[in-house]
């Protein structure tokens, strides 16, 4: 028997080592007991999900109900269970399930309840607007993030890679994408070029503000830093004329409409001359070497 | 080292029609002009499978543009170079100095009418071309032209922080279409009409050797410059560097 002191340090030591395992194997059993529970979760839901004929007919469209589970279990959100998104999900038949927009909205709104911190940004933008011929937000996480395929931007695949956003931005921006496709930034960014600006590099991300606004990282007053993020200085002329021109014989693309023109003739006018000059030269020539007397 | 020419007829004259500086620039225009033909068109073209193939090859796009650009800044100090060579040669001769390149020098009017006739089957005379044949000159300017239009364009994309304080975007816009179309042009322009002239038309196939040694033989020397010929005759040795003769040179391209 020791004493009283002894007693007492014996326990302090044995309440060290046990804070010291719990804190060493806890988490991570807590984090397996996670991971335990996702496995089991998902692979009752991919027992059908995960078979690509898997469709439903919802107000007489086909809609596919396949999820790519190769791709979904390495997507950022792969090693959680379906259900932290689709809550209302909890029984089979599905007697909680929502079909199109409504689906969209409801497993949009429950990205916010881990990514508190975008909320604030996002509300602000103009994605985040509530369009009213649409009766949604200008655009949804998903839109941009993408659904079962959501990778961190590293990964060449992810639909924010910076070589990808100009496609991801392009689904709905037609029009935009195709001027900006003329753009030397485009070429190199679809080439596979980090460097160059891709659209989240001028227009920014969360934040996206409409061109009128003045906080606008592309209004007119902001638009020179813009560019000086990577051009060393801002200057004014950044910001004059249209960054996205069309090239048409009238308006901002004018000029290079017509340049394009001149030198597409000045092209087929050189090339022709040339072939003809050969032409003649190679007929001289055959018709020499047919002569009794040549050679 | 045994003698590569050995068994070969020795006694062929040859006349030095580019010396090696007149070498050096052509060898420091064409092989960056490739490159920059390799690195350029898949910037024009990026939808293009072989754009992106040919942009992985170098790098992706940013590997691509390094060089080009890398490429571009060779043709230039070639082109400074051949400015400075030229410049040189102009006060050196200033006494007595001729520059065949230009399109009036003497007798190129007259070759180029006997040339079309020729080629028409309206004479029988061949054209007499001087130093250099329209076809030559034609080149020659278009490289000039060229250095204007892609040469200048590519230092103001390149260098956005100097162009946007003298020129609106929609001047740079413009002058990259410019750019771009040029070297279309330029591309499409060497691989007919050059590659034509001096490879595959049947007098040079494989090819013309001028650009290697620099020298170029009797016949070959008639049939394609042969006003100069007369013109060196009568003043021979009088100008150095252009068309000196040697007698007794070597034919075999490789050893020159």
């Amino acid at each position: 028997m020791g004493t009283n002191k002894g007693r007492t340090r014996k326990a302090f030591i044995v309440a060290i080592l046990f804070i010291i395992t719990f804190l060493a194997f806890g988490p991570a059993a807590f984090a397996e007991d996670l991971l335990q529970k996702a496995v089991i979760i998902n692979e009752g839901c991919l027992r059908c999900h995960a078979a690509q004929g898997l469709n439903a007919n919802f107000d007489g469209k086909t809609v596919s109900l396949y999820v790519d589970k190769a791709k979904y279990e390495v997507s950022m959100h792969g090693t959680m269970p379906c259900t932290y998104c689709h809550t209302n999900i909890s029984d089979y038949p599905h007697t909680g399930a929502l079909k199109g927009k409504e689906l969209v909205a409801q497993v949009n709104g429950e990205c916010r309840r881990c990514h508190k911190d975008i909320v604030a940004d996002y509300n602000k933008s103009i994605h985040g607007q509530v369009n009213s011929a649409e009766g949604r937000q200008n655009a949804y996480c998903s839109d941009c993030h993408g659904i079962h395929n959501i990778y961190k931007k590293e990964v060449p695949e992810a639909t924010i890679n910076h070589n990808q956003v100009p496609h991801t931005c392009g689904n709905c921006h037609e029009e935009v994408f195709e001027q900006y496709d003329l753009d030397f930034h485009a070429k190199s960014v679809l080439l596979g070029g980090k460097e160059a600006a891709s659209c989240v590099s001028c227009h920014g991300s969360h934040n996206i503000l409409g061109p009128g606004e003045k906080e606008s990282m592309v209004s007119p007053e902001n638009t020179p830093k813009t560019c000086a993020k990577c051009h060393l200085f801002p200057l004014e002329n950044m910001a004059k004329g249209k960054m996205h021109y069309s090239l048409e014989p009238t308006g901002d693309g004018a000029v290079s409409f017509w340049v394009l023109i001149c030198f597409s003739w000045l092209v087929i006018g050189c090339i022709t001359f040339v072939l003809v000059c050969i032409l003649l030269e190679l007929r001289r020539k055959w018709s020499d070497a047919n002569k009794p007397d040549s050679h | 080292m045994a003698d590569v020419n050995a068994g070969f007829p020795q006694n062929k004259t040859v006349y030095q029609r580019w010396n090696i500086h007149h070498r050096l620039v052509h060898f420091g225009i064409y092989a960056p002009f490739i490159v920059c033909a390799l690195t350029g068109l898949p910037i024009k073209f990026h939808h293009k499978a072989w754009a992106q193939a040919l942009a992985s090859f170098f790098g992706g796009g940013d590997g691509l543009l390094f060089w080009h650009l890398f490429a571009g800044t060779l043709i230039f100090l070639t082109c400074i170079y051949h400015l400075g060579y030229s410049l040189l040669y102009a006060v050196k001769y200033r006494h007595n100095l001729t520059i065949p390149m230009l399109p009036w020098s003497k007798g190129t009017w007259t070759a180029l009418k006997q040339y079309f006739a020729y080629q028409l089957g309206k004479s029988d005379e061949h054209p007499k071309f001087g130093r250099y044949q329209w076809k030559e000159m034609f080149d020659y300017w278009a490289v000039f032209w060229g250095m204007f239009m892609i040469g200048g364009s590519g230092l103001l994309m390149w260098f956005p922080e100097f162009t946007f304080q003298y020129f609106p975007k929609w001047f740079v816009d413009a002058y990259r279409w410019a750019h771009s179309d040029e070297a279309v042009l330029a591309v499409v322009f060497i691989f007919t009409w050059h590659f034509y002239n001096v490879h595959f038309q049947p007098d040079f196939f494989p090819m013309s050797w001028v650009w290697w040694d620099g020298k170029i033989d009797l016949e070959t020397m008639k049939l394609e410059h042969g006003l100069e010929l007369e013109m060196i005759s009568e003043q021979q040795q009088e100008m150095p560097g252009r068309g000196t003769i040697i007698s007794s040179g070597r034919n075999f391209p490789g050893s020159g």
